[in-house]
């Protein structure tokens, strides 16, 4: 029994780590995206995820009211919401590119990063400001109804959903890349720039559709935040925003697969450092170590290559 | 044209900050409300996170507080006309040390109240002493603010961190009967106090420690913890943190089908944002004390109440308002217990001595500047309100608490 | 241009003296002034600043303040002396100029990394942490003195400096960023679970500073004018700057600063010219830590309070900032850059809601129509500075950086 009692709980603790990896997993995704085909750290991505949890809350509150909610069938408004959200990250996802990426192509790699810092701050004060009652604890409508899959408490309808959901993303994400037109020219650009553009690839409208498809995903982790936590908070953001940036590095900054990794160990190490007697405190930092010593160690990350200095 | 461009931006954010400096004012309270008077102006400071994660607090507090001067230069009792500069301590110590030189140096100023974080007060009290300046804690509860060396300065309305857990383990511990407790709390002063202040309590009732787990205060995620505590089969988890925290805790106890436990945590967590944070239906059965008394079952607290209603500001009355308002009313008394001008080395002395009626009955300071009015009662969140205990259906058997036998 | 560096042999009093005069009057107005006054004079400050530099008039009274320096020394020191006296009715515009003091040494320090050698570094305020604490621990536990304090934070800062340093030795650009990133949030992380240091409670009651029986933490009597404690800190604060400003630019001029912006600009290029790589990122990174070490040991006496919360990483981001606004590897431009922020921060209190809004535009705006900041980095001008005789008649286009080979 006791053996049992504690198989479950690790089991228990894998559930919690994978879900954590999700949310994780898809920043991350995020960061390397725009990391592979632009060569630009987008810091605010953890803000933008947030925004769209918000403009989710924010559009059911709005469907509520107006009644939508009791006219429609459950899919349809649900995909309602889901869209508005995407269409607003994706709108943000663009913003971003327009007023904190494009500017500084030429200059230093610095630029990019600290001006989408400071749109993070914008973003995540905006909200604040600007959302009802906004610097307050909100609640994310349940959207995924209570109950599990064979009355098993880790297969609830909510994890089940959360996995499903970022598998899913995950695997369009790379079909898109893999199969569509877009998605290969996006490979070129992440190649070799230049001789992208020399191929006739648009790379302007390359770099926009890289953000409309970061923000779309950003959204969709907006609404995993949601579900999962139940409960978000303006200022969230930075901490998605980190955390998916220290995944995506230790991944691999321009490895799409390199973040799934990424995401899914540190993850893995918060969730068991703090089952640890009184290790609660120290997750996050333990989790930082072991991202400073990847990075002493394997700067490239976990799949990036090596990159050989030619001169 | 570059600087064209540079130009017009530059003059459109002067414009914005015009535009700001005019709904600045009244949002801050900066300014007094009662008008164009020729009584002669003081001052008095108030501090309190006006900005970042404890915002709704400190806001809601800044209300009370300036609400208590409304009346009181409406009522034209005193041959003043008192205004209210509230300054934003933004929960950090440096903010803090920041507004506090400037009330200390602001004209006409007699007196300050501050802070719901203790840190903040540690960094702004010796500022206060060396420019002989009265502070009046609303809200600060670390137990070594109030002291011999600090006194008469310091004083403090509110009870401290070990007289809330005093009263919270007596319900919980002997009333109630709990007796295996995982604590979970946050690496802040606040969390760290209570954690602290509770367990001794815990000894003193012969609880059991089953566990004790401290997150940083932007942990959002519990499930860990929450497995690990399942573990430990507490009855009762202890939270000392604030509403966010405790509501995070809340709803992914009940994603975890940990009915059976219940939550308990002193007045950080009771408030209408714990309640929005957990989800009403989540919220359920949580156990908690407020500093004070019910203002509820008074006169001067349904009017109180129905006062701040009419003022219709933007957050509501949050746990420790009334204690703002009753830091202002020990500063109206002692306003009028001075003799001649009112000073600040006056009022000091008035303060030290006041005996000052509140919504929390007499407020005295006792040797060390501590309030003799430790008052406080337990509350429980039945079906998605605040409610105190013994009016609860849970008091009554007709509903029972979480993990109670 | 020649014209002007003619007549300026005739040796040219009036333009030290008026630039010393206008640069006190608007610190001092800044400071003085309340937010409806002071917001507007910091904007003109800023306009006035970039029109000048396009017309090239900074470069001239640059050179011309060099030429005399000697007198424009002296002004600026008797307009440091009459500051606080001036200000001395209002210790709460003399607390932000000792704030504008420590954050423009901590810019400094981070300006040898992220200025000089394009070496992104997100633990500024880390650094800032632990010379704080350091020499919180030495005064209260071990009964040190203040200044002693002061000078084993800077050590101690300083090496670990260098251990932060070594393994970022191995990364570069973004990777650097993250690996100053994470060492930031460890920092903070850690700090608050330190029983020994007060944990989130953090240590009051630092000594302050004295000299025999001169207390620092006291008011003073002087010329009838009562000063409040803080002056005497703005003092000490100014000297500290005008210290460690000198020996920034001494760096900047001399063969360290070269082979930095030369690793900064291109790492193959500066190994094939034989600078040792790993040796001259370390000096940066210790001398930085060491800078902000000092910032952080003088700012925790100046408060008589450590605590984990005011060295989190929004400080690092703010220190980042006026290294940005103010001009990357220009030490005199970083000071200003943490003029204008700290300014601007201290007086959109205010708004205490808005604050942050209008902090990440500004910084925004400042970086799409800025990017270089407001006083970018200039050609060493080796001739001027250490042959005081030799006449400025060349042309600036001519001059390199590596032309000093003589």
């Amino acid at each position: 029994m006791e053996l049992l009692g504690n198989g479950s709980f690790l089991i228990e603790q894998l559930m919690n780590a994978i879900m954590l990896g999700c949310i994780y997993t898809l920043v991350a995704v995020g960061f390397s995206l725009f990391f592979g085909v632009l060569d630009v750290v987008v810091f605010c991505s953890g803000d933008i995820a947030v925004f769209g949890t918000f403009s989710l809350m924010g559009a059911y509150m709005i469907f509520e009211t107006a009644g939508l909610t009791s006219m429609l069938p459950t899919p349809v408004w649900m995909m309602l919401l889901m869209g508005v959200a995407a269409i607003l990250c994706a709108g943000l996802g663009v913003f971003t590119y327009l007023s904190s990426i494009r500017p500084f192509e030429k200059s230093s790699s610095l630029m990019p990063l600290l001006s989408t810092i400071a749109l993070g701050v914008v973003i995540r004060e905006a909200i604040g400001l600007f959302f009802p009652l906004g610097r307050n604890p909100q609640r994310f409508p349940r959207l995924i109804p209570n109950g599990s899959f064979g009355g098993h408490a880790l297969l609830s309808y909510r994890n089940v959903t959360i996995i499903c959901v970022t598998f899913l993303v995950l695997l369009a994400v790379f079909f898109f890349l893999r199969k569509s037109k877009m998605g290969n020219a996006m490979q070129a650009m992440a190649q070799n720039k230049r001789l992208a553009a020399i191929s006739g690839i648009n790379i302007r409208s390359v770099a926009i559709t890289t953000f409309v498809l970061g923000g779309l995903l950003l959204s969709v982790a907006g609404f995993l935040i949601g579900a999962y936590y139940g409960t978000v908070r303006f200022d969230n953001g930075s901490l998605y925003g980190i955390k998916g940036f220290s995944a995506a590095v230790v991944g691999g900054l321009s490895n799409v697969y390199g973040a799934i990794i990424g995401g899914m160990l540190l993850a893995f190490i918060e969730v068991f450092v703090s089952i640890l007697p009184g290790g609660a405190a120290y997750a996050s930092a333990v989790a930082f170590i072991v991202v400073v010593i990847f990075m002493v160690a394997k700067p490239e990350g976990i799949l990036g290559e090596k990159t050989v200095e030619k001169v | 044209m570059n600087r064209k461009r540079l130009g017009v931006c530059l003059a459109a954010l002067l414009a914005v900050g015009t535009l700001f400096s005019g709904c600045g004012k009244d949002d801050n309270g900066g300014t007094p409300v009662g008008g164009a008077d020729d009584r002669p102006v003081i001052k008095v400071g108030f501090m309190g996170p006006l900005t970042g994660g404890n915002a709704s607090e400190g806001s809601a507090a800044r209300n009370g507080f300036t609400m208590a001067f409304d009346q009181l230069n409406e009522s034209g009792e005193l041959p003043y006309f008192v205004e209210v500069v509230a300054m934003d301590d933004g929960s950090k110590p440096e903010t803090g040390t920041s507004a506090v030189q400037r009330l200390v140096t602001t004209d006409g100023i007699v007196a300050i109240s501050g802070h719901w974080n203790s840190p903040v007060a540690e960094a702004t009290i010796p500022i206060c002493k060396s420019n002989n300046i009265p502070l009046v804690i609303w809200g600060a509860i670390g137990e070594t603010l109030t002291s011999p060396e600090n006194y008469p300065i310091v004083t403090r309305v509110c009870p401290t961190d070990r007289q809330e857990n005093e009263k919270l383990a007596k319900y919980v511990l002997e009333d109630l009967g709990y007796k295996n407790i995982y604590i979970i709390s946050d690496t802040t002063s606040y969390g760290q106090s209570n954690t602290q202040a509770f367990r001794e309590q815990m000894t003193k009732y012969n609880a059991n420690l089953v566990g004790i787990d401290e997150v940083p205060d932007t942990q959002n995620d519990f499930r860990a913890i929450l497995s690990k505590v399942k573990q430990a089969n507490p009855d009762a988890i202890f939270f000392g943190g604030v509403a966010m925290g405790a509501g995070l805790v809340k709803s992914q106890m009940v994603d975890a089908n940990m009915d059976d436990i219940l939550l308990c945590g002193i007045s950080g967590i009771c408030s209408e944002d714990y309640i929005i944070a957990a989800g009403a239906e989540n919220a359920e059965g949580t156990f908690s004390t407020k500093p004070g008394t019910d203002p509820t079952k008074t006169e001067v607290g349904q009017k109180f109440l129905a006062d701040y209603e009419a003022k219709n500001y933007s957050v509501p009355v949050g746990a420790f308002t009334p204690y703002s308002y009753d830091a202002a009313q020990v500063i109206i008394q002692a306003m009028k217990d001075c003799e001649g001008e009112i000073t600040a080395e006056q009022m000091i002395e008035k303060i030290a001595a006041v005996k000052a009626n509140g919504l929390l009955g007499e407020t005295q300071f006792d040797e060390i500047g501590q309030t003799t009015n430790p008052a406080s009662y337990g509350l429980v969140v039945q079906d998605g309100k605040w409610v105190p205990w013994e009016e609860s259906l849970y008091a009554t058997g007709e509903r029972t608490l979480p993990g109670r036998k | 241009m020649m014209n002007k560096g003619k007549t300026a042999e005739k040796r040219n009093l009036g333009i030290p003296l008026l630039t010393a005069a206008v640069i006190w009057l608007a610190v001092f107005f800044t400071l003085y002034l309340n937010y409806t006054y002071s917001l507007p004079l910091l904007a003109v400050i800023v306009i006035a600043i970039l029109t000048l530099e396009k017309k090239g008039i900074i470069d001239r009274t640059y050179i011309a303040c060099i030429k005399e320096r000697k007198l424009f020394f002296l002004a600026v020191l008797i307009g440091a002396l009459l500051l606080p006296l001036a200000l001395s009715g209002k210790p709460y515009a003399l607390h932000i100029g000792v704030l504008v003091c420590v954050y423009a040494i901590l810019a400094l320090g981070l300006n040898f990394q992220m200025g000089s050698a394009d070496m992104v570094n997100f633990a500024p305020a880390a650094f800032f942490g632990i010379g704080a604490y350091t020499t919180g621990v030495l005064t209260m536990k071990l009964g040190i003195s203040p200044w002693l304090g002061v000078m084993i934070a800077a050590a101690i800062t300083c090496v670990l400096g260098g251990f932060v340093g070594a393994p970022t030795l191995r990364t570069k650009g973004y990777y650097l960023s993250l690996v100053t990133m994470a060492l930031q949030l460890i920092f903070s992380l850690v700090i608050v679970n330190i029983k020994a240091v007060g944990g989130p409670n953090g240590m009051p009651g630092l000594p302050g500073f004295t000299i025999g029986s001169f207390s620092f933490h006291q008011a003073h009597d002087f010329l009838g004018l009562r000063l409040p404690y803080q002056a005497n800190y703005l003092y000490l604060a100014l000297l500290l700057l005008a210290v460690l400003l000198f020996v920034a630019y001494r760096v900047n001029l001399s063969s360290k600063g070269l082979a930095l912006n030369n690793i900064g600009q291109d790492e193959v290029v500066a190994g094939c010219l034989g600078i040792n790589i790993n040796k001259e990122k370390l000096f940066a990174f210790c001398i930085g830590g060491a800078f902000c070490g000092i910032a952080g040991a003088f700012y925790g006496h100046y408060m008589s309070f450590v605590g984990p919360d005011d060295y989190d990483f929004s400080k690092s981001l703010m220190i980042i900032c006026m290294v940005i606004l103010g001009g990357m590897d220009n030490p005199l431009g970083v000071a200003v850059g943490a003029f204008l922020l700290i300014g601007v921060n201290e007086k959109l209190r205010d708004f205490a809601d808005y604050q942050m809004l209008i902090y990440g535009l500004i910084l925004m705006i400042a970086l799409l129509l800025r990017p270089q900041g407001l006083l970018p980095k200039r050609v060493r001008n080796y001739e001027l500075i250490f042959h005081k005789k030799a006449s400025i008649s060349h042309d600036k286009k001519d001059e390199t950086v590596l032309s000093v080979s003589e």
